[in-house]
């Protein structure tokens, strides 16, 4: 019940935060400015935050930890979306580039 | 990326990269593109939580910086823009994507010295410093590498 709780929790709050950096994102000129709000820490702090609240200081160096692979998995994302968007619609750049976020952040957990 | 034929498309904003606020683009955000955003939102954070409590914090923390606004986004910026609009978004992201490194790496010493949310509060100002400010170093280098190219 309270593993349900914390989910819902979580998962509201991070849909919140995805939400709130996609407006600013939106509202904010250049285009190319406006794109930092795209890897915003949205889901982090919904999940960290949470965390905070209901886990201990080393679950949440663990979390810490294991985002910085994943953060490096969303750089190359970035820039395999970018590439891919020269020639592909966005739907399948965004799509097809999300293989190369699994597989950046797997070498890092495997490799480090 | 630089315009060497003028046909092409810019696909970085070097005329002008000082960020501003554009309000009128509020009123164009429709409904349905919000709805959108928070399911992805909900279904990558519930995805996080599950995989941290099943395989542990280290893996699902790596779920906390997985692409949840960007492949939205994209879509989304083509259908009512351009596909340049959206390589220009791809584009800033990898700034964010660095601030991000910045935030947990920081906030992985951080968390075991202070209050938890102070951390919490602090680190999103360590993003935003890390990739507004390296948005302004690299575009900024490359508006005076372009002014002296031409």
């Amino acid at each position: 019940m309270t593993l349900a709780l914390e989910l819902i929790g979580e998962s509201m709050l991070g849909g919140i935060l995805v939400v709130v950096f996609s407006i600013i994102g939106e509202i904010i000129k250049p285009r190319t400015f406006s794109g930092l709000f795209g890897s915003a820490p949205s889901i982090a702090l919904g999940g960290l935050i949470i965390s905070a609240v209901t886990q201990n200081i080393s679950f949440l160096k663990q979390q810490l930890i294991g985002m910085i692979f994943g953060s490096f998995g969303m750089i190359v994302y970035c820039i395999t979306a970018y590439l891919l968007l020269k020639r592909i619609k966005a739907l399948k750049a965004s799509s097809l580039a999300l293989i190369t976020w699994f597989i950046v952040t797997y070498l890092f957990f495997t490799r480090l | 990326m630089i315009k060497n034929n003028s046909n092409q498309e810019k696909t970085i904003d070097i005329k002008s990269i000082k960020p501003c606020f554009n309000s009128a683009n509020l009123k164009q955000i429709r409904p349905k593109d919000i709805i959108i955003r928070f399911i992805f939102g909900v279904i990558v954070s519930a995805l996080a939580g599950i995989i941290s409590s099943h395989f542990g914090p280290k893996i699902g923390g790596s779920f906390l910086s997985y692409p949840a606004i960007l492949p939205a986004s994209l879509t989304l910026i083509q259908a009512k823009d351009s596909k340049i609009e959206s390589r220009k978004q791809a584009w800033g992201a990898i700034f964010g994507g660095v601030g991000l490194v910045g935030f947990s790496s920081i906030g992985s010493y951080l968390i075991t010295s202070l209050n938890p949310l102070l951390v919490l509060s602090t680190l999103l100002l360590i993003w935003i410093i890390i990739s507004v400010g390296l948005y302004f170093i690299v575009l900024g280098i490359y508006k005076l590498i372009s002014k002296k190219l031409q």
